[in-house]
């Protein structure tokens, strides 16, 4: 009996990523280089739109090597994406938590999302907006909204996931997701008035 | 006759947002549609907000990680979680090997000399035993002419040594 084009598709990927499972599994050189091609990218997004800074290459490392060091127990309850993510997610949600402590105690060290927190109204005034500009304002209004909102605008908007993804991926009921994502993005459009 | 209520008041910035990602339903999508097409204030909100939403993904999906990034990446997984022939296992096992091959090696030396030495006391008690009787140099010969000497010799020589 054949399948359809679109069954058999998804049953071969399937299949890829059991493979892929099995190799990280086993730390196979081929499954490690699968992984990062195909992660790496999403995972530094995540990262970077979290923590507000480029400077997250051990935290994307980190992040990896807890998904190899939990993969064993990825029982593929929700997508191995999903998983990631969820991961990642986390992890950041640590980090945050961690530089925040560390600026607690340090007045010195303050965390990269605070070094890039300047209030919009300091920004130039100039009504014309350049690219460049408008990219600045956005990076801007993103470090300033709350973790727990811009995780769920990141996921959503940015990396595209569905509704249920997002839940699955932050561990959040599906509509309380909805709920926050609409306050996410009132605010965000809120800091980003001048231009609306 | 006034307008509903939905269609007076301006739609919300979220609202706005989750029409352009068509994420209403459909009642709400309807509503949210009458809306627009009576409401240029909403209407601009609307396409700045879509101008705003795909500055930011462009601004997002232009985070891609360097060559030099991904190769780091898996040296550090590689050196983590690809089993190896790890140097220090190796000297581990050859210390253990050493222990008891050495030993071994020592005992199975020492039950070699001994079996030779059993060998060659034979073979001296046997030629011992071999030089008092007649049949000597019968046993001692290892060429055809000597052989047929020793048989002579023990055919016509008187019968005890």
């Amino acid at each position: 009996m054949k399948m359809p084009e679109s069954e058999t598709q998804t049953a071969r990927q399937e299949i890829a990523e059991v493979d892929l499972i099995a190799g990280c599994r086993a730390g196979e050189r081929e499954a490690l280089e699968v992984l990062i091609k195909k992660y790496q990218p999403a995972v530094l997004r995540v990262c970077v739109s979290m923590l507000g800074s480029r400077e997250v290459e051990d935290l994307v490392q980190d992040v990896f090597i807890k998904i190899l060091k939990k993969i064993r127990g990825f029982e593929g309850r929700s997508a191995l994406f999903t998983w990631i993510y969820g991961i990642a997610v986390n992890h950041c949600r640590d980090e945050l938590r961690r530089r925040k402590r560390r600026c607690w105690f340090s007045l010195q060290a303050l965390p990269a999302e605070t070094v890039e927190q300047i209030p919009l109204e300091e920004a130039s005034a100039s009504e014309q907006m350049e690219s460049a500009e408008l990219r600045h304002y956005l990076r801007v209004a993103m470090n300033q909204l709350e973790p727990r909102y811009r995780e769920l605008v990141v996921l959503r908007d940015l990396e595209g996931l569905s509704y249920e993804e997002v839940a699955q991926a932050s561990g959040i009921d599906e509509k309380l997701v909805k709920s926050r994502l609409y306050q996410a993005r009132q605010i965000l459009a809120e800091k980003l008035k001048r231009y609306l | 006759m006034s307008e509903p209520l939905q269609f007076q008041a301006h739609l919300a910035d979220a609202v706005l947002w989750q029409w352009r990602k068509q994420e209403l339903d459909a009642a709400e999508g309807a509503v949210a549609q009458r809306h627009l097409q009576s409401c240029a204030s909403c209407q601009a909100r609307a396409q700045t907000l879509g101008r705003l939403f795909e500055e930011m993904q462009t601004l997002h999906q232009a985070v891609q990680p360097a060559l030099a990034e991904r190769m780091r990446l898996l040296g550090r997984l590689e050196a983590r979680f690809t089993p190896r022939a790890n140097p220090r296992v190796l000297v581990a096992a050859s210390r253990s090997l050493v222990r008891w091959l050495a030993p071994a090696i020592a005992l199975l030396a020492v039950v070699f000399m001994l079996w030779r030495e059993e060998t060659v006391s034979a073979k001296n008690s046997l030629e011992s035993l071999l030089s008092q009787t007649r049949e000597e140099q019968l046993f001692m010969s290892s060429e055809e002419e000597d052989v047929q000497q020793a048989l002579m010799e023990l055919a016509f020589s008187p019968e005890e040594k």
